[in-house]
């Protein structure tokens, strides 16, 4: 018995090992490095300069996630409720299927195909153009908070309704045999008996998202403006042009903060709805 | 036991098999900073000219990324190994920025080499003797000129700004049809508030040479409300190629942009011919790259062979001028033998060299560059 | 696997059970805003790699091509020069 424990903390010691070596560290050394001056002391500093100049940057990173999520939300589950719930199955099968080709499109080459799309003489406005839509004094260009946005949602629809579809097709179907013969519409099964049950899924599926957005650095660089801009841009702009790790790192421990602040929220909620508190 | 022993013999004939490889031929390491197009221009043209010429040399290239940071990178790399006491560095030649290369040198992280070589009589320009206030005189070899500009399109514009009290007043009667990328997307809008400041805070001269005297920045209140009043008939691009690709569609019609990316781009057809290039006063900066040789480079005899090839006339007229739009690194009149006419006069063609020596002027010093990016986050975009 | 099949199998016979379909224009159109959301930037991006000269006022590239020297563009924003 004894030596099969051990036997299985050198089973995990490896894995052990790696985390603490590769996440851990790199961690605790950044958070400790936004709070401690080079000497080692304590100090709040870097954090008062990176509220002082960067406020506005995290209040429109908190804006920039928070529409994104809530954006990404709605589509997803619309495209998967119709997905799931559509009794039109061809054209379904095709949604079903070209939904899911930003999974493999890479950030970068998103950011760079919507920077010329979006732009005012972009290929959007020119087809708008071209199909009488609009005239070339009323477009507008998109670049900036509103592309940022549509660059995020673009790309993590994709995720965000893969994870959603897979947890409606695993529903209990009875439950919605018995709510259809009872009368129920579409829509009503969708509010009333599917969402309630896969809510963790959207959670855990917002907050993923919530996470890659927050650290995805090229879109604010191509698609954004300048200022404001989102937190990633300022922490790398701190190390590239200051070499300053203090700040970039007290900049990064909001950024953990954000994060951790909608994870507890999320928690909450589902433990709340387990009814454990 | 056994199990032990064999992946000791597996081991051992990997390691057996791993530095046979490594001493089939002598490997130059050549680690540069700077965009891919640095990178590009070793890897596609230098080390295959070099190699030809040195049978059995492999040239090893590798790319630290952009901007100051990817030179950080070589400095970091380079101490580390000084300090562990090394005796031998595995970098052999190293492109860096004008600032890094400086600091290189004050930390003796390099080897003086220039009058080892022939073409180190080749250069007579200041920044190849002072680097932001460091003095790296034999130390370093420009490798190119790189300069900032104002792209307009003349088919819009027939008499662009020609200072920045000019550039103001166009913004004001054409608002929104400026535009550059603030500070954080890349260096042609730090380039264009440096210029900000030249011309209204604290003259270039005294920006660009030592002492630091910390008092300065401070009476750059009155250049940076107004900056910010500027900011407010403009239009914010994303990024150096942001600004380009916006002239490019016809949103903005002048910006700030480097000199070679906007030959390159004019040439690969992604921006109109009709694009053209106005240096404004009091002058904008621009920068060299420095190649350098660390002070323990394992093959120092081949490092300044390579650099001094990279260095002569034709490879910098070949190279540097023709094929990547660069400024040359050596002076000017030793590269336009080697050059034919239409790529001299297309060089220089809006940019005059007496515009280029007149305003093109160098970055500030560290500390006051650190000032202006600071000053402009505080008081202009926050 | 098997099982969600079956599944979505017969929740297709349920929900083909529907008379009414007044929401299949809806459908179409919503599946139609999101194809041209989802390929216009694609296109986009096709567009450019058979580009060799794209500027304003041109709605389309006014020169096609396959160089390989002009395609490099991602690179190019990639490098914040020099």
């Amino acid at each position: 018995m004894r030596s099969s424990t051990s036997y299985n903390l050198w089973l995990i010691a490896p894995a052990a090992l790696m985390v603490g070596l590769f996440f851990l560290y790199p961690l605790f050394f950044s958070l400790y490095s936004a709070i401690t001056t080079d000497e080692g002391g304590l100090t709040l500093a870097h954090l008062e300069k990176a509220f002082e100049l960067y406020s506005n940057d995290i209040l429109f990173t908190i804006i920039i996630v928070l529409a994104s999520v809530v954006l990404l939300a709605i589509l997803s589950i619309s495209i998967a409720a119709l997905i799931t719930l559509s009794p039109f199955r061809s054209i379904v099968s095709l949604l079903g299927f070209i939904y899911r080709i930003p999974l493999f499109i890479p950030f970068i080459v998103t950011a760079q195909m919507m920077r010329t799309f979006l732009a005012k003489n972009g290929l959007m406005n020119n087809a708008f153009i071209a199909s009488g839509m609009l005239t070339p004094l009323e477009t507008v260009s998109f670049l900036g908070w509103s592309g940022i946005i549509i660059v995020f949602v673009w790309k993590q629809l994709a995720f965000c309704t893969l994870l959603i579809t897979g947890a409606m097709a695993a529903l209990d179907e009875s439950q919605i045999r018995a709510a259809r013969n009872l009368g129920a519409s579409r829509l009503r099964i969708l509010f009333q008996i599917m969402l309630p049950q896969i809510t963790p899924t959207i959670g855990v599926a917002m907050i993923l998202s919530t996470v890659t957005i927050m650290s995805v650095l090229s879109v604010p660089l191509m698609i954004g403006t300048g200022t404001p801009t989102m937190i990633a841009t300022d922490m790398a702009f701190r190390i590239n042009s200051y070499g300053d790790y203090h700040v970039a790192n007290a900049l990064g421990l909001v950024s953990y903060l954000i994060c951790a602040g909608l994870a507890w929220f999320y928690l909450r909620q589902s433990l709340k709805d387990k009814g454990a508190i | 036991m056994l199990t032990k022993t064999k992946i000791i013999a597996l081991a051992s004939i990997g390691l057996t098999q791993f530095s046979g490889y490594v001493h089939a031929d002598t490997r130059l390491n050549v680690v540069s900073a700077g965009g891919q197009n640095m990178v590009d221009y070793v890897k596609t043209y230098l080390a295959p000219k070099f190699e030809a010429s040195h049978p059995g040399v492999k040239v090893n290239i590798v790319g630290t990324g952009p901007g100051d940071a990817g030179s950080h990178k070589i400095l970091e790399k380079l101490s580390a190994q000084k300090n562990s006491g090394l005796e031998n560095w595995d970098v052999d030649v190293a492109v860096v920025h004008q600032k890094i290369g400086g600091e290189m040198v004050t930390d003796g992280l390099l080897a003086k080499y220039r009058s080892d070589i022939k073409t180190g009589t080749l250069v007579t320009r200041d920044s190849a003797e002072n680097a932001l206030g460091v003095n790296v005189n034999g130390y370093v070899m420009p490798m190119f000129h790189s300069q900032t500009a104002i792209a307009y399109n003349s088919d819009f514009i027939k008499t662009p700004p020609k200072s920045y009290d000019e550039l103001v007043k166009w913004t004001q009667d054409n608002p929104k049809a400026f535009g550059y990328n603030g500070i954080k997307n890349g260096m042609s809008g730090v380039s264009f508030v440096t210029g900000w400041i030249y011309a209204y805070g604290t003259e270039a001269a005294t920006l660009s040479s030592t002492p630091y005297n910390k008092d300065i920045a401070t009476s750059w209140d009155k250049a940076f409300s107004e900056l910010k009043a500027f900011n407010k008939n403009i239009t914010f691009t994303p990024g150096n190629a942001g600004t380009l690709d916006m002239l490019n569609r016809g949103e903005i019609f002048m910006g700030p942009v480097w000199v070679d990316m906007f030959y390159s781009w004019k040439d690969q057809g992604k921006i109109p011919p009709s694009m053209k290039l106005s240096l404004i006063a009091p002058g904008m900066p621009g920068q060299p790259m420095y190649y350098v040789t660390p002070a323990k480079a394992e093959n120092a005899q081949l490092a300044r062979e390579f650099i001094e090839m990279a260095t002569s006339p034709d490879v910098q007229a070949e190279g540097i001028v023709k094929r990547f739009n660069w400024y040359p690194g050596i002076d000017a009149q030793h590269v336009q033998g080697n050059l034919d006419k239409a790529t001299w006069a297309k060089l220089f063609a809006e940019i005059t060299p007496s515009d280029l020596s007149q305003y093109g002027k160098s970055f500030p010093i560290a500390p006051y560059f650190d000032d202006i990016k600071e000053g402009y986050e505080r008081k202009v975009s926050n | 696997m098997r099982n969600t099949m079956k599944h979505q199998l017969s929740l297709l016979t349920l929900c083909q059970s529907n008379k009414i379909r007044p929401s299949f224009w809806i459908q179409c159109v919503f599946i139609l805003l999101f194809a041209f959301a989802l390929f216009g930037p694609i296109t986009n991006l096709l567009i450019w790699t058979v580009a060799e000269t794209w500027y304003f006022p041109h709605a389309l590239p006014s020169e096609w091509g396959l160089n390989i020297g002009t395609k490099s563009l991602i690179l190019t924003v990639m490098s914040q020069a020099p």
